[in-house]
């Protein structure tokens, strides 16, 4: 396959995940699926980086890999795992439904195709992503789910400053993984503490402040 | 070279000694003599700079960092606040151990390692002229500021820290998106070759920049960098942080870093200005603001927590700087900027002494104050009176300033609705701080210790409220042409 094949093929894998992310409700299974999504997203950057010859975008594949196809989703399930969580329940709307306006939406973003012409290919898929990490962190409660919503949403940011013509400077790429892996290991202690503090991680019910 | 230099040593000595130091009491006067050095050396290097109205642009040796004026003018008011902040803190902490159950040493040192790094990335932001560097200052001022939010480690603390972070983390990643946008569109304009994000250079060639994408890049920077600043529907996290946090770094969070967030916007929106985007800057941060500082006052009137009050009084004050931003208004947005800084460190370093003596939030169980702590309710009536933008302090110019320059581009409505909201928050706060002078004690109540207050419990907040004094009388016109030298 040549690069705009490989490309296409990576970034419309990469939104599918995250639709499928929107249907399950299995902790553990969506966090595969985000670690998944990482690992192909990294290989894009990988590929557009040899193609490009840009030898520092494959090394920010390979760090996306590493970071957040291997060790984040390591680190969540293992959170999962101490705080005993095993599935979102109670959410507002089904998952069977929100799968569905998950898929209106993103067929609206296809019908509307806004800026069509100034933006690069990568920009439907990427925005797909974006929306599909935003549901995420609306529908879920349990307080590690919406770290996964985040880290969803930032993937789509991600896929879509690959996909330009020239990429971003490496300093900013770098910087801003570590400043989402900083939020992310942050985070994930915060859901330990509201665990033990509360009894329960559902971000829901946290209502205590308020006026 | 120096310029840059000055800014590093000390707030990483500080680091230093809270990973090494772990006796109680030294630390925090370790810092604080630290950061007075370091606000000394500050104002020696950078303040002169002020008066140079030639300086408009200075390259650092970091590129994708520029100390041109404005932020010359933000790390001067970002080192006042940390000073006045960490001076204070020492008294803050000695007393804080004194209460029946103290903070450990591991959590007074931890507050101060975070404390002090997110000084250093609180100066990034401002620097910054590169929109990369810009987003990932704000992203670590973020990160580096919930733990201090985290201090008490109390339910409601863990609530706030969560809401904090989680909420400002999305509305920044939405930031990062505008930014990626602004990068593809200086790839169409032709004349930046690989595309740039320096402000400077997009700026220079704003013409260029394809219209459509200009336009998109701007909402998504000012949904990001506006849910950090607390704009209206993206303010949830802004009034709980700011109350749990401890005292200092409520001080810290809002005199210093709601301003970071506000010069984001402004670099932004003189970018989209300068791309013939005016029309777009007035139709979205105009209302945002407006309707910020009109929602924040009314939840003035019923608030019954003397933070949250506090709090809800920095995104009416936050409100009116974006209304002087997107009215183009520099003179007003820095004056009001300074202004408010000064008295807002000031009565929540002031919040935090009663709190540590009334053991409560409750304004309907902080009474008759006036009896009990004259000095200390003399300086929280001046400090409120400041705030709401009563003359004779700085913050009355500065409003008045702002309100001129709406009247002069003939929004008269905008005059208006500003001046009737300003005039219910200056109700409100006159009738809470009534309430807290002259209620009548309960006694009966929990006992109140006698004070032990140590020296910069009290003259921190002194100090600030002579300044915000001078800034009103002494000197008032000598700060406004500096600021317009500064700024225009």
């Amino acid at each position: 396959m040549g690069l705009p094949q490989s490309f296409e093929f990576g970034a419309v894998s990469a939104a599918l995940l995250a639709l499928w992310m929107v249907g399950i409700t299995d902790f553990r299974a969506s966090v595969t699926l985000f670690g998944i999504q990482s690992f192909v997203l990294g290989l894009v950057a990988i590929a557009i980086g040899a193609r490009h010859g840009e030898p520092l975008l494959i090394l920010v594949g390979v760090a996306v890999i590493v970071l957040k196809g291997l060790i984040v989703p390591y680190y969540l399930i293992y959170a999962g795992r101490r705080i005993g969580c095993r599935r979102d329940s109670l959410m507002p709307v089904s998952a069977p439904t929100q799968f569905f306006i998950a898929l209106s939406l993103l067929s609206l973003v296809l019908l509307l195709r806004p800026l069509h012409a100034e933006l690069p290919t990568s920009t439907l898929p990427a925005v797909g992503i974006l929306i599909l990490g935003m549901m995420l962190m609306i529908t879920r409660r349990l307080a590690v789910s919406q770290i996964v919503g985040f880290l969803v949403l930032e993937n789509g940011i991600f896929l879509y400053t690959i996909g330009q013509s020239h990429s971003m400077p490496i300093v900013v790429e770098i910087g801003v993984l570590m400043d989402v892996l900083s939020c992310v290991m942050l985070a994930g202690l915060l859901a330990f503490k509201i665990n033990k503090t509360f009894e329960h991680i559902d971000v829901a019910e946290l209502t205590e402040l308020i006026g | 070279m120096t310029l840059l230099a000055v800014l590093i040593p000390c707030p990483l000595l500080i680091c230093i000694l809270a990973l090494a130091g772990r006796r109680r009491g030294v630390l925090p006067r370790l810092a604080a003599v630290a950061m007075g050095i370091h606000a000394l050396i500050v104002a020696y290097f950078w303040l002169p700079r002020l008066h140079d109205s030639a300086i408009r642009v200075q390259e650092l040796p970091v590129h994708g960092l520029n100390a041109d004026t404005t932020g010359t003018f933000f790390v001067l008011v970002i080192t006042l606040v940390a000073l006045a902040s960490f001076t204070h803190a020492t008294g803050f902490f000695a007393r804080e151990s004194q209460v029946k159950r103290p903070p450990a040493d591991r959590h007074i040192s931890q507050f101060y390692f975070f404390a002090a790094l997110f000084v250093l990335a609180m100066y990034v932001v401002v620097l910054a002229d590169n929109l990369g560097y810009m987003w990932i200052g704000m992203e670590a001022t973020t990160l580096l500021s919930a733990p201090l939010v985290y201090f008490h480690r109390s339910r409601h603390s863990l609530e706030a820290t969560w809401k904090y972070l989680i909420i400002c983390s999305v509305g920044i990643a939405f930031g990062f998106f505008g930014t990626a946008l602004i990068y593809t569109a200086s790839q169409h304009s032709g004349v930046l070759g690989d595309g740039s994000l320096s402000v400077l250079a997009l700026t220079a060639h704003a013409h260029q920049l394809p219209a459509g994408l200009v336009r998109m890049s701007y909402v998504f920077l000012l949904l990001g960098y506006g849910t950090k600043a607390g704009l209206f529907p993206l303010h949830n996290w802004l009034p709980d942080a700011h109350s749990e946090a401890p005292a200092p770094a409520s001080a810290l969070l809002s005199g210093s870093l709601l301003n970071c967030a506000l010069v984001a916007i402004w670099r932004v929106s003189g970018l989209a200005q300068a791309a013939g985007q005016g029309a777009l800057v007035r139709v979205t941060l105009l209302p945002m603001a407006v309707i910020t500082v009109v929602f924040a006052s009314l939840c003035l009137i019923k608030q019954r927590d003397i933070k949250r009050l506090l709090a809800y009084s920095s995104m009416e004050n936050v409100g009116i700087m974006a209304a002087a931003i997107s009215l183009g208004s520099w003179p007003g947005f820095a004056l009001q900027a300074l202004n408010h800084s000064v008295c807002k460190t000031a009565v929540f370093l002031l919040a935090g002494n009663l709190l540590q003596r009334f053991k409560t939030k409750d304004i309907g169980e902080i009474k008759g104050l006036l009896n009990i702590q004259p000095g200390h309710t003399m300086l929280l009536l001046l400090g409120l009176a400041a705030v709401a933008g009563t003359p004779p302090f700085g913050s009355f110019l500065a409003e008045w300033q702002i309100l001129s320059s709406a009247a002069d581009q003939h929004r008269l409505w905008l005059v208006l609705i500003l001046a009737a909201a300003l005039a219910v928050a200056f109700i409100a706060l006159a009738l809470q701080a009534g309430s807290i002078a002259f209620g009548k004690h309960d006694a009966s109540g929990k006992s109140i210790e006698t004070a032990d207050a140590s020296a910069s419990l009290i003259l921190v907040p002194g100090v600030l409220m002579i300044v915000s004094l001078c800034l009103g009388i002494a000197f008032p016109m000598k700060a406004l042409a500096l600021i317009e030298g500064v700024l225009r």
